[in-house]
């Protein structure tokens, strides 16, 4: 009953680090600790995760699924920025296997695990560039400095192995995986400022910085523009009796993408006012007038050359404490690279039946690429063999518009 | 290039949606400058500036009619030569002759003048050569007054046979004639208007076998001198009466003014005549004026020139390059010989004029020794000299602007917004912006009004007895579109732009520098939509 329980939080652990961050390989049912006869499991996954402090869920839900934005909308996201503001988004699907076998460690392989990822980083000019325009700037400049936005998209094959050592007081899970890039692009502004002259007469312009991106003459689904590791590790830890404690720390996507050649970066490092068109001295008598500067003749292109980029590593951790009438509480921290100044805590309680073959669970998070979430999942396993889970990350994005962060993951997994 | 960056971001995160969100961002910029002096307003003009820099506007008109054709044409002329054996039947051997060889001696279809001699720059003789004999035979036509690089004009034509003693055999042939000096005085050199020609014909003598020839068979060929273009002639020009008008030209000076007043400090008009030709003539003019076609005033100019003869003396030979001493003749018209300051306070748009020329008043005294190079012909050019210094009270000018709006292709996305003309002006004129829009007739649809379209006057003072800027005034005019202004002038493929200038003071004379302009730049403020329609 006890390694049920442990089961299910563990389970429902992995399942938030899944829907806030990319999946981890660890997210899935394990059969480290099921106390059933079975010895094979196979698992389908998917999820999705959009958040942002900065921008509300109505916000969010305009840009994807369309419709107006008027200028309430925009003063609400205006009201939220920061100095520095992060979005995330995060789509995956993934089918995996594992099996065990007396004495052995268990087996863990990814069959496939397709991940499309955002990360974006912006000042609060860019925001208001591009919702308002420059009009709101004039006699000022708006700073752009430090925008960034990536997006890329892969598919990883895996194989782990996960074993219990001291008595099974420790558990080390590890996983490693090629990965096949598919597309990827990336905005990169250094410096990006805009001045807009008091009467309009001028507008300066300083930018630097890059824009990358795979071959754009190869965006099928299938199509494959690089090659990867990546690596992860997972240690867990109980101990006492009758109310059981544990701890977890995890390392996951730590690894690289090696780009091809067939890219393009498009670069950009220019100071330059645009005052208009200049009129030629005989333009009473010409049709012809003096051209403003193509688009091109700011930036240069290259290609040719590889580019490599890091996943976005999650370092996390977390203690959970479980009692014998089947509740449990938790914390948990989690830690991205790309979004270093905000790690996310999440509290949660839960509660799960002596069969172990349903689960509840809810608390509050904050932080990460989101603000207040309040997360919901709910477990059930079906005829000893199927288990379903289904978990929203935050709860409250049906209830307001004005909410961060949403995201959703449904398993399903069939043990034999 | 900010927001490209964004949006190719917004569009890459948001590829997979089904509907493209939309708002409206407010958008400040630029749009056109640009700097407006007397060098673009005096349009085909000759700016120059007085010590003082004052700027005097010089056009030069040029009085179309005096180089008039009639004095070098020589039209086109056909002439048949023919021959047929006088009686009976006779036959022809291989190598035997036709026809006599006797020089032709026939008229062009000159009339006007007596032609002794002619350059060619151009022409060609259109030849039709029958033969009713029925062997091949050698036709060869000669023009012994006719030489071209050392070399008189000479060629022979093979004609096959005729197929039947009843069927003729015809063929064609074009001879360019560029570049020969042909000689129309005959063969003893007292003619005029004659080309002298040679025209014979002879059984090929590679010919096999003899040919019967009767009285009926005829060996012809007809030439047609056709598109002669003389670069120089010589002969008499005759005593012709050339009458060169009434006519009235074009005068761009004044041309897109529509209306108002203007006095002007002082105008001078020189007319400028040379004689190229080696021809006396005599030049009457009847009478020079100037139009107004809006309110169709003419004034007439008054000057002891207008109804005199002036006799123009022939031009001379060089023998060098250029090959003709022309003779030059020059009248002015000023304030104080003539009324030529009210033909410009008329603000015309043409320029008439009514001239008698009679050629050779003496009669032929050079002995069939006029010349003309028609490169260099009876010149007269008509030069109006102002000095910037008038007053102008409600001048104003029209003008229309050709739009390209339609290469824009997100025009439907712009949703309102204000123009605002900015101006910084030196001239010691205000002038007052109008912008009409026009449709394809050219009739006026809608208007940018403005409450106040005013670009001030710079600040002056009178220096002289003139006022003359000190400095620049700065204006802006908004003009207010809303959505439905917006979408008619996005859409318009003409503009109609009214500009009223006002001195001022008015009669007070001003000064224009050589300093003065109006700096203007063109911004906007528009709401635009992200939404593609």
């Amino acid at each position: 009953m006890i390694r049920a329980i442990y089961f299910g939080v563990t389970l429902l652990f992995t399942v938030q680090l899944v829907a806030q961050d990319q999946r981890a390989v660890w997210d899935i049912p394990t059969l480290q600790n099921d106390t059933s006869k079975y010895s094979w499991l196979c698992t389908a996954e998917s999820n999705f995760f959009v958040g942002s402090a900065s921008l509300t869920n109505g916000f969010i839900n305009t840009l994807y699924l369309g419709g107006f934005i008027d200028n309430e909308m925009k003063s609400q996201q205006y009201d939220r920025l920061s100095e520095k503001n992060v979005v995330g988004a995060a789509a995956g699907m993934r089918f995996g296997g594992q099996w065990r076998d007396k004495n052995k460690p268990i087996t863990h392989i990814t069959w496939a695990d397709r991940r499309l990822i955002f990360n974006g980083s912006f000042p609060p000019d860019a925001l208001r560039l591009a919702m308002d325009g420059n009009q709101s700037f004039k006699g000022s400049t708006a700073n752009a400095d430090r925008t960034r936005f990536d997006y890329f998209s892969f598919t990883t094959f895996g194989y782990g192995q996960e074993r219990s050592v001291f008595n099974n007081r420790l558990q080390i899970q590890w996983n490693a995986g090629l990965i096949l890039g598919h597309q990827y692009s990336s905005v990169q502004l250094n410096k990006a400022r805009i001045h807009t002259d008091n009467l309009g007469l001028f507008v300066d312009m300083d930018v630097e910085g890059t824009f990358r991106t795979s071959d754009t003459a190869a965006k099928k689904l299938t199509d494959i523009n690089g090659t990867g590791i990546t690596t992860g590790l997972r240690i867990s830890g109980n101990w006492g009796s009758t109310t059981k404690f544990g701890w977890w720390a995890g390392v996951q996507d730590a690894g690289i993408i090696s780009w091809n050649n067939k890219g393009y970066v498009y670069s950009v490092d220019t100071s330059y006012t645009f005052t208009g068109i200049i009129l030629p001295n005989d333009f009473l008598n010409s049709e012809n007038v003096i051209e403003t500067p193509a688009a091109d003749s700011f930036y240069t292109i290259s290609s040719g050359s590889t580019y490599t980029g890091v996943l976005p590593l999650n370092v996390c951790g977390g203690l959970q404490a479980r009692f014998a009438n089947g509740w449990y509480n938790a914390v948990q921290i989690h830690w991205w690279n790309t979004n270093p100044e905000q790690p996310m805590i999440r509290i949660h309680t839960g509660w799960m039946n002596n069969a172990g073959t349903f689960s509840a669970v809810s608390g509050i998070s904050y932080g990460g690429y989101a603000a207040l979430q309040v997360p919901v999942s709910l477990r059930f396993t079906l005829a000893k063999k199927i288990i379903t889970g289904i978990h929203c990350d935050n709860i409250m994005a049906f209830a307001s518009t004005a909410s961060t962060g949403q995201g959703a993951y449904v398993q399903l997994a069939y043990r034999f | 290039m900010l927001w490209t960056l964004i949006l190719v971001c917004a569009v890459m995160f948001y590829s997979c949606k089904r509907e493209a969100p939309w708002w409206e961002v407010d958008i400040t910029a630029p749009v056109l400058s640009g700097s407006l002096s007397l060098n673009n307003l005096a349009t085909d003009s000759i700016l120059t500036a007085d010590a003082d820099g004052t700027v005097r506007v010089s056009w030069i008109t040029e009085f179309p009619g005096l180089s008039d054709p009639a004095l070098y044409e020589i039209p086109d002329t056909s002439i048949l030569y023919s021959y047929n054996v006088p009686f009976g039947n006779f036959t022809f051997n291989p190598g035997d002759f036709i026809t006599p060889s006797n020089l032709d001696q026939s008229s062009l279809n000159v009339s006007t003048i007596q032609l002794a001699s002619a350059t060619l720059r151009d022409g060609k003789i259109l030849a039709r050569i029958q033969n009713d004999v029925t062997r091949r035979i050698l036709v060869r036509f000669e023009i012994p007054g006719a030489v071209r690089n050392s070399v008189p004009f000479d060629t022979t034509f093979i004609v096959p046979a005729a197929p039947s003693g009843t069927v003729s055999f015809v063929q064609f042939a074009t001879i360019n004639m560029a570049g020969y000096v042909i000689d129309f005085t005959g063969v003893a050199g007292d003619r005029v208007n004659t080309i002298t020609t040679r025209f014979t014909a002879q059984i090929d003598p590679t010919e096999t076998g003899s040919a019967q020839v009767t009285n009926v068979d005829s060996v012809a060929i007809l030439m047609t001198y056709q598109d002669l273009q003389p670069e120089y002639i010589r002969g008499y020009f005759g005593n012709q009466i050339l009458q060169l008008g009434p006519e009235e030209s074009t005068l761009s000076a004044f041309q897109n003014i529509a209306g108002g007043s203007l006095l002007l400090d002082s105008l001078t008009m020189t007319l400028d005549v040379k004689n190229y030709v080696g021809m006396d003539a005599r030049m009457t003019i009847n009478n020079i004026w100037s139009r107004n076609s809006i309110n169709n005033n003419a004034v007439y100019l008054t000057h002891p020139l207008i109804g005199a003869p002036v006799n123009l003396t022939r031009a001379t030979y060089s023998f060098a390059w250029p090959p003709v001493i022309p003779q030059t003749y020059s009248w002015t018209f000023d304030n104080a010989n003539s009324n030529v300051k009210a033909l410009a306070e008329n603000l015309p748009n043409s320029l008439g004029y009514d001239i008698k020329l009679e050629t050779n008043p003496l009669g032929n005294i050079s002995g069939n020794n006029d010349f003309l190079f028609v490169d260099y012909s009876l010149d007269a050019q008509l030069k109006l000299d102002l000095p910037m210094k008038f007053a102008a009270n409600d001048i104003r000018l029209t003008d229309t602007l050709t739009t390209n709006f339609a290469d824009f292709e997100n025009r439907d996305q712009i949703q309102k917004g204000k123009l605002y003309l900015h101006t910084w002006n030196s001239f010691p004129l205000n002038a007052t912006v109008q912008l009409y829009l026009l449709d394809a007739a050219g009739n006026i649809t809608d208007s940018l009004a403005v409450s106040n379209s005013t670009i001030q006057a710079a600040p002056s003072t009178i220096v002289n007895g003139y006022l003359t800027s000190t400095g620049n005034s700065n204006s802006l005019i908004v003009f207010d579109l809303n959505e439905t202004l917006t979408n008619r002038l996005l859409y318009t493929d003409r503009m109609l732009i009214r500009v009223r200038f006002d001195s001022n003071s008015y009669p007070q004379l001003v000064r224009i520098t050589n300093t003065n302009r109006i700096d203007f730049k063109i911004t906007t403020d528009f709401t635009y939509s992200t939404k593609a329609e």
